[in-house]
Formats: C-alpha cells, structure tokens, sequence
C-alpha cells in the first residue's frame, strides 16, 4: 500500500516535470518562433525593408513586443536614415474579446521617428508606411486601438530647392475604435486625439472622428497650433517672397466636416506681432517688406502687446478639389481688425454659410456691418457637385 | 493708368483707417459673444455654431450609417459625462474639487493629460475609451454611440 502511494507520487512527479520541462521548452522557443515570423512578415512588404533588435512574446498577459524596429523604402534605402523606427513596438491581444473568440489587438509605438517625404511627381512607392497594415502582415489581427507615446514626425518637402521641414516632436497619440469590423466598434465612431510640439514652439493639438464603415468617407475635427514662432517658417516663405518674419508668433484653427464626398469648414489663423524684414538687402524686396509690415499694421487689432491680424478662410467642395475662399478671408481680415475685433480659439469656426451666392461688393458690405456677423462662406456655385 | 490705380490704393486705404476710427478699435466682446478676444478660455469652452442647427438637442451630426461624429471630443460625451469624469479624476487626485465645473475645459483637459501620463497613456488630455476604463468609469455611460 504504501509502496503503491509512492510510486503514484513519482509518476505524477514526472508527468509535472516532463510538463515543466515542456513548457520552459516552449517558452524558450516561443520568441526565436516569434522573430522569425516577424522576419518573414517584414520581407513580405511592398517597397519597404524591415529590420529589428529582438522579439518578445509574453503570456500573462498575451502580447508581443518588437525592440527598435526600422523599416526602409526599398530601393534606395538607408538604414541610418529609415523612415520609420520605434524604440518599442507592443501588441497586446485584448483578453476579453479572446473569450468571444475575436483576435483583437492593442498597438503601442514608444519613441517612434516617421519621415514623411514629398516626393513630387517622382515614380516609386515614396511614402510612410501604413503601420496597421504593416502589422496585419506580421499578426492575423484586427487592430482596435494605436497608441503614440513621445514620437516624432517629420515632413520633408523635396520638391522644394530648400528642402523645408515640418517637425513634430513630442507627440502623444491615441486613435481607437479602428476595428474593421462594425460590431466591435460598439456603434462609436472612430477617434485621433493627439498633442505634440510642432517646430520648436508651437502647442499642436488635433481631435478627428470618422466613420471607417461610411462610403465616401465621413469624418470630422479640428486641428490647432498655437504660440509658432513666425521665424520658424524661414525656409517654407524666403525662397517664394523672399521675405522673412524674425519677429511674431502664428495661431492657427481649424475646424472640417466631411461627408458624402464633400467638405465643409473652415482654417482661422491669427498673426501676433508679426514684422516682416527683406531676405536680401535689395530696394525691391525692401519695398516689398516695408508694404508688407503697413499691411499688417493698417490690418491688426493694434492692441498694445499684441498687434494680431486674424481672420477666417472657408473651405468648401468636393474632398477630392475643395474650395478655399479668398475673398471671404480677405474681407474676415478687415472685419477682425476694425469692425470686431480679433477673436481667439475656434470662434466662428466653422463659418456660417450664407443662404444664396452674394457678390464681392455685398460680402465686403456685410463684413463691415457689425450686426451681420462673420464673413459668410459662399455657397457652391450652380453645376457643382453638391 | 498707373497714378489712377495709386489714388483707388490710396482711396481705400483712407476709406479702411477711417473706418477703423469709426468703428471699435479697442477690440472688446460682443454682448452674448461667446469668446471675448483672446479668452485662453474660448476653444475649451467653445460649442461649434453646426452643432446649434439642430444638433444641440439631439447630440452630434451623425455619419450616414448613423455613427455619431464630432468636431470636439467633448461632442461625444453623454449628457453628465464630464462632471463623472471629473469626479474620478478628484479621487485619483489629479484634479482639485474647487475647480471642477461639469465641463470638459482647459483645467480638465489638462488634469485628463497628468492622469494619462501617470498612467503610462498617451497624454493628449481627451477621454478616450482607454482612460475611461483606468479611471472606472464604462464607455457606455460615457460616450454616446449610434442610436440602435
């Protein structure tokens, strides 16, 4: 009897060995398993190369982590220059979906650097790599949430002789509800939320919701910069007018809404202390500079501390071709600055539209009433699609 | 041709300055103008001008397959969604009492971006679905979703 109970003891002692031995086994080949499928996922991609430290699967809880993944266009790519990396790169399997028998994935990039060039015309797939669907090669999952945490963005304009960048750093990124299926999204739209630096000064913040299931795309948002440096956009401005602005700061608002193909809104930017000087020491653009900082005197708010020169630029039409309003732009400067004077944030954005088309002289006429409000966005004219 | 194009130049420049001595120089609010200018206050505080044609009432502009869309993250919340939301953020201690005002405003926001930092989140001082859930509140009784 008690030889029996021994050896019952010995036999289940073995079977949980040989089971730790098996799973320490697994687990050890679970990450080499793992990097090789990421390795045979990246030289599956079109017109880019990818290339990583390591590969980390845990259990508890489920996910997958890549260490300092880069990727790079293909051909010409340079690997100390790649146009996409991530210090980490973590996909994490939401649990309770996994009960419901839906693979459902979590993404968070830490310290990502994406370079977005414009090429131009140039052939070759010259674009960032849509990392979702990148990741839908490697992993058999539906997406459902990306998360950005201090990354940095920078757009590059290679058409341009200067080569002028954007540059966004310190960005904070959440989009969710981007599961491709309807009824994971638990009848919420999708959302992006992020807030970043763009350039050196300026507080960026963007909000854009969209419905993934619409067709043609519907979505709405607004975008802001506030406190940019004017200096800041010497290479964007001094090889077209050659003038700069050393002096000032920019804010800009946005506010769109798009759907059934068209797009509706407005951009609202505001130019605080701004003083324009000659790029070069010629008589012409001197002239040039010196009507430029009338223009922006005559047109500002003329508070002292401030000087701001703002209005507001409509947008309307198709997606595809939209409308920028000039005129109602041009007639919003002369409003803001001696009708009603300058206001911040997203006031009158979007800009109201006005009931029938009106002409230049009626919107200007409108414009320095103050009981009409707003410069009026313009209705479509007749022929366009609406 | 060039000296009548001076004096039309030179006419409407007069025509802008003395319309600037005429009317307001010293930029003031409008009575019932939601923002006086420069409020630090207005894009938090700011209800967009679409969403009084008919949507105050019924929450959002809906997409055509019936998703609720939104210009502002504050457009998404359910009515009594940010004074819950302030609540928690109260009790985790990331915002003081005293200053919560059933509003999603700048002093929220910024309280939601040092919760989301502690948290390891993605600090852009919206309520997403994942800060929602780390404070222990439901996305359901926050959010508004396609009506059923």
């Amino acid at each position: 009897m008690h030889i029996q109970r021994f050896r019952g003891a010995r036999r289940l002692a073995v079977v949980a060995v040989v089971l730790a031995a098996l799973f320490i086994g697994f687990r050890l080949a679970l990450d080499p398993i793992a990097a090789h499928e990421t390795r045979q996922g990246l030289a599956r991609m079109h017109g880019f190369r990818g290339t990583f430290d390591r590969v980390h699967v845990s259990l508890v809880p489920l996910g997958y982590t890549i260490t300092h993944l880069k990727i790079v266009q293909e051909p010409g790519g340079r690997w100390d220059a790649p146009i996409f990396y991530a210090d980490k790169t973590h996909v994490d399997l939401v649990f309770h979906r996994l009960l419901h028998r839906q693979l459902v994935a979590k993404v968070r990039v830490v310290r990502p650097k994406i370079i977005v060039e414009n090429e131009g015309a140039k052939p070759g797939p010259k674009r960032a790599p849509d990392l979702s669907a990148q990741l839908r090669q490697v992993t058999p999952l539906d997406v459902e949430r990306i998360e950005i945490v201090r990354g940095e963005v920078l757009f590059r304009d290679e058409t341009e002789p200067r080569r002028p960048e954007v540059w966004v750093h310190g960005l904070d990124l959440a989009a969710e509800n981007l599961a491709t299926r309807e009824r994971l999204a638990a009848g919420r739209p999708a959302t992006l939320s992020a807030k970043g630096v763009l350039g050196r000064s300026g507080q960026l913040s963007l909000f854009v919701s969209s419905d993934p299931y619409a067709s043609p795309l519907a979505f709405a948002g607004r975008f802001e910069v506030v406190g940019l440096r004017a200096a800041e956009l010497y290479d964007w401005i001094e090889e077209k007018t050659k003038l700069h602005a050393p002096e000032g700061t920019i804010d800009l608002y946005a506010e769109f809404h798009a759907s059934g193909g068209r797009i509706e809104g407005g951009v609202k930017p505001v130019l605080k202390n701004i003083h324009v000087e000659p790029a070069e020491p010629g008589v012409g653009d001197r002239l040039k500079a010196w009507l430029a900082n009338i223009g922006i005197k005559l047109a500002s708010d003329r508070v002292p501390g401030r000087n701001a020169v703002a209005t507001t630029v409509p947008i309307e039409g198709r997606l595809a071709d939209p409308d920028v309003q000039l005129w109602p732009a041009i007639v919003g400067v002369v409003r803001n600055a001696f009708v009603e004077g300058v206001s911040s944030g997203f006031a009158h954005l979007p800009p109201p539209e006005a009931p029938h088309g009106e002409s230049k002289l009626d919107q200007t006429k409108h414009a320095l009433e103050k009981k009409e409000g707003p410069p009026k966005a313009q209705p479509p004219k007749k022929g366009s699609s609406k | 041709m060039r000296s009548a194009r001076t004096l039309l130049t030179g006419a409407l420049l007069v025509a802008l300055a003395s319309c600037g001595h005429t009317k307001s120089v010293e930029p003031t609010a409008e009575p019932g103008h939601e923002h006086p200018p420069f409020d630090k206050s207005a894009p938090s505080a700011h209800k967009p001008e679409h969403a009084e044609g008919g949507h105050a009432s019924s929450g959002p502009p809906r997409s055509p397959t019936g998703l609720p869309l939104a210009t502002s993250p504050e457009q998404l919340l359910k009515p009594g969604a940010a004074k819950k939301i302030q609540e928690r953020l109260v009790h985790a201690g990331a915002l003081k009492r005293e200053t919560a005002t059933d509003e999603l405003d700048r002093e929220t926001r910024a309280a939601l971006a040092r919760y989301q930092q502690s948290q390891g989140l993605p600090a852009t001082g919206d309520p997403d679905g994942a800060t929602i859930d780390r404070l222990g509140l439901k996305a359901d009784d926050v959010f508004v979703s396609a009506k059923k």
